[in-house]
């Protein structure tokens, strides 16, 4: 039998006072009557007749009520056998959480860290939980406790290496700070799958290169009952003299040339390091220079230029290093700047050459766009299949109308802009809504009183600096009145309240209508600041937004922003990658991120400076020898609940009361006739 | 001889719930002892007869005599005992104090029933006084077909039992008993004689035979009884812590020095001063207190002739 609260046994000396109460009572005193006692003398009490006990059934009863109350109080259960407290041994919920950065691709850390895996998988108990992580700059649950626990328990390890050797070190940098983040949040999991949980661990397994992220480790809640454990896998000496490579850009030569400017990160600059680099056609492996010798010594960072032929900025290039410690991040693919190509076609009656008239600031503007480089033609014949934005000055007829129509709906964008009655057919006969109205009014002078800021096409205007349109007159402002039709979406409005710029989709394009004239001669608008960015970003809209660049860094985020490109083979790493367009060719090419590169382990001062729970042998032997105490006192609190001991105790001292309570009767009535 | 190998056992006596007939057990007992005992020289009987003279009282008129020679014949008596009794009962709470299946009252009461028919068979004439913080029923001497029942009546009523004040009671007594009578005082004489010695003086001076029965129960001459106790005294209430083992030898120091002191109160006023313990059997005592009443006798009665 085990106590729950064995203090309350100190109750049991309360018995002394039953006890003493026996001794001392003397009530009722045995009387003898006598004849006469003139003769007698009083005697001294004998301390024979005071030590002896009065009652002592009464007193054995008393004693036991008290001795119950108080083993009531202390709780008492019997431990159930089959509670795995009950051996002594916690439940243990781990998670490990293994580096699959790109430095882990060095020698045979990524062995040797399956290795420690297997080893810690292998010394749990059939109880025992295990998830496991896999993070780099993504964290990703390769075995949750739950299919841990369902897996039988010979075969977990072997099952937890075969899920690891079908992995390997992914082109990505490590984040740490995530790495935690991720094992906290599978721990807590882990918990609540049971609704109750052991004593809990983080296993972290890595290179600890200095090059992983570390900003958010002191923001992490550590759950209760869990501490950290870091296993490295370090690389010889030798393999923490790395040097990384970086693209910085090209710059101009005075002649026919260029300057490829390459970034160098060594690892332990303390250490003098040679390499060779060498610069080639990443197709053809044709080399545009002869490799380099490079010295780097005493600093981290070194910048090195190399002299190219300007064909090297055409070309999808190949940068490579050797003769530092580790080879995973020798190679730097460069691909070629590409500038978007969008076809627009000017509707116009008028001459471009006018400066007096709108198409001619339009036609300007579009051909110095450098990216997306506009090819523009004016009022092209035929249909406008190859169109990806129209601008619409003049009326339209029928059969254009209907092509307009027909490109909006297949994905172009079209500006509209309607400044006289003449184009309100044309308007009604792109929207097939007959509703659209305007009226010209003489010297209606307006300003813009309201802009979207959050639409795409002036969100670049959002800034304080630059959301000022109220100071560009319009005069002969139109009012134009629209179809009650929701889709119709209003970005601008003049400060009458009438519309400026409308916004309607149509099939997978849309139709932009400006309300009024770009002419200088109506508006200063083709005049003002804004002219040229706004036009410059409807023609971004239509290419399909902002030029996405061709070298990027290889991180998740990178890559979800180029998949609207249709690249040949999906990117899975870093490395060179070709889109093939009906146009053209581009390339995309994604880095290492250059902090892999950064393999100098963590010291442990950084590690201390994070204030994380980290335990040794016998701090973790400490902490689980009171988890064990706590579960097992957690445990007793159940069984005791379960078993309610106390409540039978209770039982029998209420019988014990009844019976102390008939005694004492007995007692008294016996005392009375004795003296009577 | 002594008491317990003569004599009836007087737990067995005291057992008859009847005092008549104890009495008579007792007194018949005693006489069937007396012709075989060596005592036989008192007897009690007719001297003579005398031809019956109208006017005579006819209870003593022998009847035998009258059916066996039909003339009438009055008895005439040799009346050696022809005494004025008075028995004077202690009926105080002192004298229900019993050590063993029976009380001193108990047995006082059977010895003065014993003693009342005894006389009156000697015809005698007897009366009865209890007293205890004095003298609270009195029935004077008299001889009488029925006294005898009178006397039992009065010996049988349970009396309310005070304290004890034998000087009051003795005063009291000489207030009303005016003929010279021998007085039986029978009590245990637990108090100081100083307190009634005077007064016993002045009874004895007035003509009165004293004779003195103190009845003792066997624990208050040994102390032998009881235990470690508050013991209380059943007059007074008084109660005190005694352990009989360590008070005994001066309680027995202190009690015969107070036996002392009694005897010596009766002998100075030349009372017989007979000492009876509770278990000593009464047919005994009787024997006992007609000797002391035959070696005294004469001295207040005289011998008389009596019709």
């Amino acid at each position: 039998m085990s106590l729950l609260a064995p203090l309350f046994l100190a109750g049991i000396a309360l018995v002394l006072g039953p006890i003493l109460f026996h001794l001392i009572r003397q009530s009722p005193r045995k009387r003898i009557t006598f004849s006469s006692t003139e003769l007698l003398d009083a005697s001294a009490p004998k301390a024979k007749q005071q030590s002896r006990i009065q009652n002592p059934w009464l007193l054995l009863i008393r004693c036991l009520i008290i001795i119950l109350l108080c083993f009531a109080f202390a709780r008492p259960f019997f431990p159930a056998e089959d509670n795995p407290s009950a051996s002594g041994q916690p439940q243990r919920d781990l998670v490990v959480a293994i580096d699959q950065s790109a430095s882990m691709a060095r020698e045979d850390l990524w062995e040797r860290s399956i290795e420690h895996a297997r080893s810690i998988a292998a010394e749990l108990g059939t109880s025992d939980r295990l998830s496991l992580i896999l993070f780099s700059d993504t964290a990703e649950t390769l075995v949750d406790a739950q299919q841990w626990s369902d897996w039988p328990a010979e075969q977990r390890a072997s099952l937890l290496t075969r899920q690891l050797q079908s992995r390997s070190p992914e082109s990505r940098s490590g984040k740490l700070d995530l790495a935690l983040e991720s094992a906290v949040q599978e721990l807590e999991s882990a918990r609540e799958i049971q609704d109750a949980h052991g004593f809990g661990e983080i296993v972290i397994i890595s290179d600890f290169a200095r090059g992983s992220q570390l900003s958010g480790l002191t923001g992490i809640e550590w759950p209760a009952d869990s501490s950290l454990r870091r296993i490295a896998v370090q690389s010889n000496a030798s393999s923490t003299n790395n040097v990384g490579i970086r693209w910085l850009g090209w710059s101009e030569t005075d002649g026919a040339s260029v300057n490829a400017h390459i970034g160098l990160t060594h690892s332990n600059p303390e250490t003098g390091t040679e390499i060779e680099l060498s610069i080639e056609h990443a197709e053809t492996g044709e080399g545009l220079m002869d490799a380099q010798t490079l010295y780097l010594e005493s600093q981290a960072e070194h910048l090195a230029r190399f002299e190219l032929p300007s064909v090297a900025t055409e070309i999808p290039l190949k940068v490579s290093i050797g003769g530092d410690g580790s080879s995973f991040d020798n190679t730097l693919f460069i691909a070629p700047d590409y500038a978007d190509r969008i076809s627009l076609a000017l509707m116009t009656d008028q001459d471009l050459s006018d400066p007096t008239e709108a198409p001619y600031f339009i036609a300007k503007a579009l051909r110095g766009f450098e990216s997306p480089l506009v090819e523009l033609s004016v009022n092209p014949d035929g249909s406008l299949s190859r169109q990806e934005a129209l601008i619409l000055e003049a009326p339209l007829s029928r059969e254009q109308a209907a092509a307009v129509r027909s490109r909006i709906e297949g994905g172009a964008s079209a500006l509209f802009l309607l400044s006289s009655e003449e184009q309100i057919d044309s308007l009604r006969a792109v929207t097939r809504m007959d509703d659209w109205g305007i009226e010209t009014a003489n010297d209606a002078n307006a300003l813009i009183g309201f802009v979207d800021f959050e639409h795409p096409l002036f969100q670049p205007f959002a800034d304080a600096r630059f959301n000022n349109f109220a100071n560009i007159n319009f005069w002969n402002a139109p009012h134009l009145a629209h179809p009650e039709n929701g889709a119709i979406r209003q970005i601008a409005a003049y400060d009458t309240g009438s519309p400026l710029l409308l916004e309607l989709p149509l099939g997978e394009g849309r139709l932009y209508i400006w309300a009024g004239s770009w002419s200088p001669s109506q508006s200063q608008w083709a005049l003002s600041s804004k002219f040229l960015p706004w036009l410059h970003r409807f023609a971004l809209e239509a290419s399909g937004g902002a030029p996405l660049p061709a070298n990027a860094v290889f991180t998740p985020a990178k890559v979800e922003q180029y998949e609207r490109l249709s690249f040949a083979d999906a990117p899975a790493s870093a490395g060179l990658y070709k889109i093939s367009s009906d146009t053209a060719d581009r390339w995309i090419a994604f880095h290492l991120p250059p902090e892999e590169s950064d393999v100098a382990p963590l010291s442990d001062e950084d590690w201390d400076r994070m204030g994380l729970p980290e335990s040794n042998a016998q701090s973790q032997a400490l902490r689980q020898e009171r988890f064990a105490a706590e579960a097992q006192a957690e445990n007793a609190v159940q069984t005791e609940r379960r078993q309610k001991v106390w409540q039978w105790i209770l039982f029998a001292v209420l019988a014990l009361l009844a019976a102390e309570s008939l005694l004492a009767i007995k007692i008294t009535s016996r005392r009375r006739e004795a003296l009577t | 001889m002594p008491a317990r190998a003569t004599g009836i056992d007087p737990k067995a006596l005291l057992a008859i719930r009847d005092l008549e007939l104890r009495a008579r057990i007792i007194v018949e007992g005693f006489w069937s002892g007396l012709h075989r005992s060596p005592y036989h020289g008192f007897s009690v009987e007719f001297s003579e007869y005398r031809q019956y003279s109208p006017g005579d009282d006819l209870r003593y008129l022998d009847w035998k005599a009258l059916a066996r020679t039909d003339r009438e014949y009055l008895k005439m008596y040799e009346d050696e005992t022809n005494l004025r009794c008075l028995i004077m009962l202690d009926a105080s709470r002192s004298m229900r104090f019993a050590s063993a299946e029976h009380s001193k009252s108990e047995y006082a009461r059977t010895l003065a029933a014993t003693l009342s028919y005894f006389l009156l068979q000697q015809r005698d004439v007897v009366g009865l006084a209890r007293f205890d913080s004095d003298l609270t029923d009195y029935i004077e001497a008299r001889w009488r077909p029925r006294h005898f029942k009178r006397l039992l009546a009065l010996l049988e009523r349970q009396s309310d039992g005070a304290a004890t004040d034998f000087a009051k009671a003795l005063a009291s007594l000489r207030r009303l008993c005016r003929k010279r009578s021998l007085i039986v005082v029978i009590s245990d004489f637990l108090s100081d004689p100083v307190a009634w010695q005077s007064q016993l003086a002045h009874l004895s001076a007035a003509g009165h035979d004293m004779r003195a029965i103190q009845v003792l129960d066997p624990a208050e001459s040994s102390l032998d009884f009881g235990e470690a106790a508050h013991w209380e005294d059943i007059e007074s209430g008084h109660s005190l812590y005694v352990d009989p083992d360590t008070a005994r030898a001066h309680y027995l120091e202190r009690f015969q020095t107070r036996q002392e002191a009694v005897a010596n109160a009766f002998k100075s006023l030349a009372i017989p001063h007979q000492l009876v313990a509770t278990d000593e059997p009464l047919d005994k005592v009787l024997l006992s207190f007609v000797k002391n009443v035959r070696m005294q006798g004469g001295r207040s009665h005289g011998r008389r002739q009596s019709r």
